[in-house]
């Protein structure tokens, strides 16, 4: 009797899955048939190479969700005859299971971390073999040292080519409510002293807010470490480039803990910045609570419009320690594209990175092409009017998202940033520190001398760094603390680091 | 003795014939991955596969006990799932005897209904929630803390706050849903027993103790002896998304180390011994917890 | 059962406990149908509580209009039915040849499953041999891995050990076969049982993401919950409030993704009343007992 009744749900429900089956199918089955097909008949030229399908592996983001139609790869197919197939990441371990599945897609964009991880497995084709194919690749990276450098193994391969360009927009920077400040007759404050001084009006003023907000946790550091000089872990010193420096080390980053540690006790940033989400940095931000942050560049225009009343504008990092308050070293990207070792469309995929690291991929890849996105208004590049703001070229083309570029122009970005928007970016530049938070590439073996003690570091650090500034351990057991760095071996990781950089320096020449 | 087998095998040959599918399952899906174990005491190179990998001995094993951390890990590990198990164990149960007692069958049902819901939400979801609620500049739960006249808490920032946190979120969201073997179990009490235990008067309390647990006995032991072996299963998930380094102190358990440095950190060998060594003492508690239950049940089934 | 009388006090503590667990239970789901039903202006200042601001029915109708969501509920469907289907009739299988308390090598196979609660490969061994397998990108990637669920086996094992031994004995002198007498006496004694298993292999079906995680790649085989968590923990990562939805419109990321969840949800929390009645059917059995 149940068996009867059961089964009887199943057949329902099985056909309700067939019928709805077919019907997903009879509408998703034109599709692609209507959109991509006639375009790439019509205004394919006799001399292009031979049609290729190949997939390239990309983040995948909710703020432009990935679509078939994308221009970007139109215009891919109408310039290499390439055929692309996006495959977009589904969580932190996509690439992992990809790598360790061995069914890589042909191109993936990666990080050069990724590179460190799985490339001395042998996941990643040696591109130094193929620059014959390649010479648009070849002459970019003759033109850029700095990636050259930094995508060159100690071995001498080139297993990712980092792209570059649209680095511009990947800069923290620091901004303020310049209303609030004109209204009450407040200075942008120049050093960290006059940063204490003012947040501490604005909290008088204004009792239930926290002035100073940022999000992203403890990693706020790597942003508000520059302003006293440091990153907080390894880095190369900004002094002397050739020596590697672990940045609780130094005496500024005492300063540094010492400061946020007020700003905690005062009630000058809010209790949980730690765990303060975008939402709720956002939230602050917009309804009077927070009037000085550090964040992405673009983020001061995104907030302007949603700001109801007032605005924010950019302000020169204040000095914490030493001479010169900085910015951390943006202006750099960091993905890069790396082919897959298993690839089965080699030429394939040499000639799609050929050709968006080619001059011609850089325009049309940036800018789209003439009467489909853009017009020329006086010799110069307006874009249509469905293209509003910057972010719409990700969201209607598929412009400046991973994979899609190799090389960036820019002043396409810039075309859509409002005038008033602008000066950040000239500014910003400015302040930058000289160098960046990346390191040289380890060999397998200086990787496995290491083996977990980076991580183990890194826990030491910051977990005692937030007890310091939350209070719960005193500033005077400082030194005890750096004193504690050299139990988790903090000698040990920056002689391997060193080893490396003396070699990628070595190298370079 | 050959013979008798012979004869056992033939006697149960229909049962062996229902239980060869079974077996073939556990096999190819539980067993066969087993040995992918090996792993740990080999430098496992992903492209050389299992096979071709150097053997490295016990290299990865020895990183584990030269962490300084790994006690550490180890122990809020332990304790997290002993304390959760000392929480999610017994809730359940306490549940679906209020339930069962309640006579009002339609709230019964109604609540019932709504208990299990949480079970259906993503920890994803659920830690998102929580951050909301728990946030000390603007969650609700502090702004009544403040209402009442105390000072916030800032319970995401505290570790010992996250233990409190993760165990009651996970009581939360399953304890409705772990109601339903009981349920089950109840439901499938002999109401001739109630009706003798009303004859001899006893009362609501003692109809409870006499007859309603009782009925519910092998269900709780099956229940403890598989929520012991699985005491070290915890949530990687919950602990990752509401631990942060304020909280590391408590919220760092195997599985979040192991994501650390064999995920993000690439060392497959190194998170496998990992795993290995935990496996391990997982077995030492469910053999225990088995022996503990044998001598438990005897008594208490009949 | 219990008497029927007057009311005591214990049972009006009952009532504000069981209140309290409603509440506690519910109030998530009303949050975040209030989300998805406000205005974005509100969602992104937080102030949207128990009950909407700015109702509106945007971030609704987007996940409406989004395909994922048809093609995921389509996929989680066809795995449900296919995978209830399964994972009962081995479970039934091996829970009745194995409640066979004189059954020849009964105890060690029973070891050798135990023993897999407490033990396995872990993920990457796991993926390399499902692979291995062919069951990438198939619609078994999704049913067989996890067919049997052990901790249900030993539930139903323990069940059908509890039978009385006369109905059995009372079969065989019916002249019933071994697959008679399951057929006809043990699975209609055993309904109580039965549903509980069922319905912890479907909610655990219904939840199931990482299988799909681990072997799916095609987007048009994933299941709802791996859709729902893509669009969960990418939306995390990103410093995005708002999205385009299908619709063209742009929604709060929060709403959207409260929205899918919600709608997500509803068919097991519609469903579910319907089985629930099951388990109070159980008292057949007592009868046989006594």
């Amino acid at each position: 009797m149940k068996r009867s009744k059961f089964s009887w749900a199943a057949v329902t429900l099985l056909t309700l899955v067939t019928v709805s089956c077919s019907k997903e199918a009879a509408e998703t089955t034109p599709k692609p048939a209507g959109s991509a097909e006639p375009a790439a008949t019509a205004s394919a030229p006799s001399d292009l190479p031979e049609a290729a399908t190949i997939k390239i592996y990309t983040e995948n983001n909710t703020g432009w969700p990935a679509k078939e139609d994308w221009g970007v790869w139109k215009w891919v197919k109408e310039e290499t005859n390439i055929t692309v197939e996006q495959v977009l990441a589904t969580g932190p371990e996509s690439l992992a299971l990809a790598v360790s599945s061995g069914s890589m897609p042909d191109i993936m964009s990666v990080f050069p971390e990724e590179v460190q991880k799985f490339g001395p497995q042998g996941a990643f084709l040696d591109l130094s073999q193929h620059m014959d194919k390649m010479p648009n690749v070849k002459k970019y990276l003759d033109s850029k040292p700095d990636v050259k450098e930094r995508v060159t193994t100690p071995t001498g391969e080139i297993l990712s080519i980092i792209n570059d360009g649209a680095g511009e927009g990947n800069q923290a920077v620091w901004f303020y409510r310049e209303d609030i400040f004109k209204k009450h007759n407040l200075q942008e404050p120049k050093t960290w002293d006059e940063l204490y001084e003012t947040a501490k009006k604005l909290k008088e003023i204004y009792p239930d807010s926290y002035p100073f907000a940022v999000r992203h946790g403890l990693n706020t550091l790597n942003y508000i470490g520059p302003s006293f000089g440091i990153y907080p872990e390894l880095h190369r010193n900004p002094e002397d480039p050739t020596q590697m420096k672990f940045g609780m080390q130094d005496p500024a980053a005492k300063e540094m803990v010492g400061m946020l540690n007020k700003f905690v006790d005062e009630g000058l940033m809010p209790p949980d910045w730690l765990t303060m989400d975008y939402k709720a940095w956002t939230q602050f931000m917009t309804t009077n609570k927070s009037f000085i942050t550090v964040q992405f560049i673009g983020q001061i225009e995104i907030m302007n419009n949603q700001l109801t009343e007032g605005n924010l504008k950019f302000m020169p990092p204040p000095l914490g320690a030493g001479t010169k308050g900085y910015l951390p070293k943006g202006g750099a990207e960091i993905y890069g594209l790396a082919v897959a070792s298993t690839t089965e469309n080699l030429d394939a995929s040499l000639r799609y990175l050929d050709y968006i690291f080619s001059e011609k991929g850089r325009d049309v890849q940036s800018w789209g092409k003439e009467g489909e996105t853009y017009t020329l208004v006086d010799g110069k590049r307006k874009f249509n009017e469905n293209y509003k703001e910057a972010s719409d070229l990700r969201v209607i083309s598929g412009i400046q998202t991973a994979g899609t570029y190799g090389w960036f122009d820019f002043d396409a970005w810039m075309a859509l940033v409002k005038e008033s928007e602008q000066p950040p970016y000239i500014e910003a530049p400015k302040y930058r520190m000289p160098v960046a938070g990346d390191l040289p590439m380890l060999t397998a073996e200086e990787g496995a001398t290491i083996g977990p003690a980076n991580d183990q570091i890194w826990k030491y650090w910051t977990t005692e760094t937030t007890k310091f500034i939350f209070g719960d351990r005193p500033m005077t057991e400082w030194e005890d603390f750096v004193k504690g760095l050299d139990k988790y071996e903090v000698e040990k990781i920056k002689a391997a680091y060193q080893t490396a950089l003396d070699r990628q320096i070595a190298n370079a020449k | 003795m050959k013979s008798t087998i012979l004869k056992r095998f033939k006697k149960d040959r229909n049962y062996l014939l229902l239980l060869a599918p079974v077996l073939l399952y556990y096999i190819l899906f539980k067993y066969v991955p087993m040995f992918g174990i090996v792993i740990s005491f080999k430098d496992y190179n992903l492209f050389k596969g299992v096979w071709e990998s150097e053997w490295v001995g016990l290299k990865y094993y020895e990183w584990f006990l030269r962490n300084p951390d790994a006690w550490n890990i180890i122990r809020n590990t332990l304790l997290l799932g002993l304390y959760r198990f000392l929480f999610l164990y017994p809730a359940p149960i306490i549940l679906a005897v209020l339930f069962y007692l309640m006579r009002w069958k339609k709230y019964r049902r109604f609540v019932q209904t709504v208990s299990y819901m949480p079970f259906f939400m993503s920890q994803v979801v659920i830690s998102s929630i929580l951050i909301m609620l728990l946030s000390p500049s603007t969650g609700w739960i502090n702004q009544m803390i403040q209402w009442v006249g105390f000072e916030p808490v800032y319970f995401l920032q505290k570790a010992e706050w996250f233990r409190t946190i993760y165990i009651a979120s996970d009581v939360w969201q399953q304890v409705g849903f772990s109601t339903i073997i009981y349920l089950a179990a109840l439901a499938a009490v002999d109401p001739q027993l109630y009706e003798a235990a009303r004859m001899d008067g006893a009362g609501r309390w003692k109809q409870t103790l006499h007859v309603t647990l009782p009925g519910i006995v092998p269900a709780m032991v099956i229940v403890f002896i598989l929520q012991l072996g699985g005491i070290l299963e915890l949530s990687f998930d919950k602990a990752f998304l509401l631990g942060n380094v304020a909280t590391i102190e408590t919220s760092d358990i195997v599985s979040t180390y192991v994501y650390r440095t064999g995920i993000i950190g690439g060392s497959y060998s190194y998170a496998s011994a990992i795993d290995l060594s935990m496996a391990l003492i997982s077995l030492l508690l469910i053999y225990s917890a088995n022996r503990v239950s044998r001598k438990v049940g005897e008594t208490s089934l009949w | 059962m219990v008497k029927r009388g007057q009311i005591r006090i214990f049972d009006v503590v009952n009532f504000l406990l069981l209140a309290g667990i409603a509440f506690a239970s519910l109030f998530p789901f009303i949050h975040m149908a209030s989300v998805a039903l406000s205005s974005p202006d509100y969602v992104v200042r937080n102030e949207v509580g128990l009950w909407p601001k700015g109702f509106q029915w945007d971030a609704v109708s987007a996940a409406l209009g989004d395909e994922r969501l048809w093609i995921g509920y389509r996929n989680t469907l066809l795995y449900l039915v296919l995978g209830s289907c399964i994972s009962m009739t081995l479970t039934i299988m091996g829970a009745y040849a194995l409640s066979r308390k004189s059954l020849l090598f009964g105890k060690p196979v029973m070891l050798i499953i135990v023993f897999t609660i407490m033990f396995n490969g872990g993920m990457i061994p796991f993926y390399l041999v499902m692979k291995s397998y062919g069951l990438m990108d198939t619609i078994w990637a999704m049913v067989l891995p996890s067919a049997i669920n052990t901790y249900n086996l030993i539930v139903m094992r323990t069940f059908f050990q509890g039978l009385p031994i006369e109905i059995e004995e009372a079969g065989r002198i019916d002249g019933l076969s071994d697959f008679g007498l399951l057929r006809s006496i043990v699975i209609p004694l055993s309904k109580p049982v039965l549903m509980t298993v069922g319905l912890f292999y479907a909610v655990e079906i219904w939840n199931s993401f990482s299988a799909a995680l681990l072997l799916l790649r095609d987007p048009n085989l994933f299941p709802l919950q791996l859709m729902i968590r893509n669009l969960v923990v990418v939306g995390q990562s990103g410093d995005v409030l708002e999205t385009a939805s299908a619709s063209g419109k742009t929604v709060v990321l929060e709403s959207l993704k409260y929205a899918l969840i919600l709608l997500g949800s509803l068919p097991i929390i519609l469903v579910y009343p319907f089985i629930q009645k099951h388990f109070e059917q159980g008292a057949l059995i007592g009868s046989v007992k006594g």
